[in-house]
């Protein structure tokens, strides 16, 4: 059941980049630039944090102080941006009609949007990501298991943080009901106060 | 009737959306194998009421049961016998109209033998050559075929339609006609809303009016005639009479003298 109610998604995605099972030039132009942004982001990286990590011990904690914040904005980041999106995925999916039409359980439902919103939000802060911290592990010559662990956080960062974000967003709607578009903006301006709150308490370590 | 061979019982069903009452007090029963035609005038509560029967809505008051399970106790049992078709059905645009039946057919665990009868209903409404083809290069009434197709290939006890013909050309508004006998034919009940008061004459074999979102009348065509104490006319007139529209004449007959 379950994957049934993920088929729109993972067929929509393939129809997207592969029409007709082919490669178009489009799909190999857009993963080349992909590719480009994110070497040329893990050479700057590099540049950057070997910069830091050359120059006396308080470079290097200075360095260490970024990598945290990274992170954290990174995570915070994810929260915000999945809660602005779970709004419209759970409440106003133009699809909701015909799949709350069929038989299907809410917690299916649930876990459907979980999922894709994890993916739509995220794919991208991720994949521009990793470069960065794959910089890091360069300069300062991380172990061998430094990789694994970072692939493993680059997906278990984007599925926590859309967990606490939807969570949220159910709650926040919950008390404040998005009957009508109005709230909606409301609530968007009301995640974004929080946001640059918590970025301001973040940001002083 | 009693209530036993009923597909479709409604109780008591209201709906609020604040102070003002959309459904209030509806109740009717439909039988399997019946075709039951929804009519009133714009916001009179007919989408309202649907979409509480497919589910989509909780009504405030009243009961829902589809073949003998309430709707407010066993929604999926409930939802999973009832095809519905919406009056504006979102469809996936980077889907082929064949992925998406895939979809419907496997939310409602549509066995294999049953998902291959599609093609039929895509043979008969001209879309098996545009079935590999993307959704979003369908025409209005293409995707209004498909949705009809993934509907009638459920083939479930009661379909639940929004207004079917809205876009449909001549041959295919005939044609979903017939299927609608036929499917009946086959025991399924079909409740549907419509504007066209001739399809209601044509196909259902009870109607009920619907005004300001309490049933004004509901009974077969006879029964209909009677209560509008017009012996001979049609189904127009008996609309506009028990709809308390039937002024509209005058109205319509002194902007005829107007024109020049
Ligand atoms: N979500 C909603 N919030 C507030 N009012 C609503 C909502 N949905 C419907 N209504 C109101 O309920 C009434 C009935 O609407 P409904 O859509 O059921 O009419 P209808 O009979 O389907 O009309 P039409 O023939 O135009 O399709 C209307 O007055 C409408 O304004
Ligand atoms: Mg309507």
């Amino acid at each position: 059941m379950k994957g049934a109610l993920l088929l729109p998604f993972r067929l929509g995605t393939r129809n997207r980049f592969f029409p007709g099972g082919s490669l178009p030039l489009r799909s190999i132009g857009l993963l080349l630039v992909g590719l480009l942004i994110c070497l040329a982001l893990y050479l700057i990286s590099v540049r950057t944090i070997g910069y830091f990590h050359a120059q006396n011990e308080l470079g290097i904690i200075l360095s260490l102080k970024l990598l945290q914040m990274a992170w954290l904005m990174l995570f915070a980041m994810l929260i915000f941006s999945c809660m602005v999106s779970a709004v419209s995925a759970l409440y106003l999916s133009q699809d909701n009609e015909i799949v709350f039409a069929a038989p299907v359980a809410p917690t299916d439902l649930y876990f459907m949007r979980y999922v894709t919103t994890t993916v739509y939000t995220s794919w991208m802060m991720m994949a521009f990501s990793i470069p960065v911290f794959g910089a890091y592990g360069r300069v300062f010559a991380a172990g061998p298991w430094f990789w694994p662990l970072l692939l493993f956080c680059a997906v278990a960062i984007p599925l926590s943080a859309t967990g606490i974000g939807m969570l949220l967003t159910v709650a926040l709607v919950n008390l404040f009901p998005a009957r009508r578009t109005k709230d909606i903006v409301v609530y968007l301006s009301l995640c974004f106060g929080i946001f640059i709150y918590l970025i301001f308490r973040m940001l002083q370590p | 009737m009693s209530s036993d061979d009923a597909i479709l019982a409604v109780n008591g069903l209201g709906k609020k959306f604040g102070d003002f009452a959309a459904v209030h007090d509806v109740s009717f029963t439909m039988r399997a194998g019946a075709i039951f035609g929804f009519l009133g005038p714009n916001g009179a509560g007919k989408t309202t009421t649907i979409k509480m029967l497919a589910g989509l809505l909780k009504p405030d008051s009243g009961t829902i049961t589809i073949g003998g399970h309430t709707m407010a106790a066993a929604p999926l049992t409930c939802k999973g016998m009832t095809g519905y078709i919406p009056d504006r059905p979102y469809l996936y645009d980077k889907l082929t109209g064949h992925e998406f039946l895939q979809f419907m057919a496997s939310l409602y665990e549509l066995p294999a033998e049953k998902f291959a009868r599609s093609q039929r209903f895509l043979e008969l409404f001209d879309l098996t050559p545009w079935q590999h083809h993307l959704v979003e290069s369908y025409s209005h009434g293409m995707r209004q075929k498909l949705i009809m197709t993934s509907a009638f290939m459920l083939d479930a006890p009661l379909l639940v339609v929004d207004e079917p013909m809205v876009g449909l050309d001549p041959k295919s508004a005939r044609l979903v006609k017939e299927l609608f006998k036929e499917q009946a034919g086959r025991g399924r009940a079909i409740f549907l809303s419509t504007h066209s008061l001739e399809i209601a004459e044509e196909l259902c074999d009870t109607i009920a009016i619907i005004v300001n979102g309490r049933l004004r009348c509901l009974g077969t065509l006879e029964e209909l005639r009677r209560q509008a104490s017009r012996s001979d006319s049609d189904l127009e007139e008996i609309f506009l009479e028990l709809t308390g529209t039937y002024e509209l004449q005058e109205v319509i007959r002194a902007l005829r003298r107007e024109e020049p």
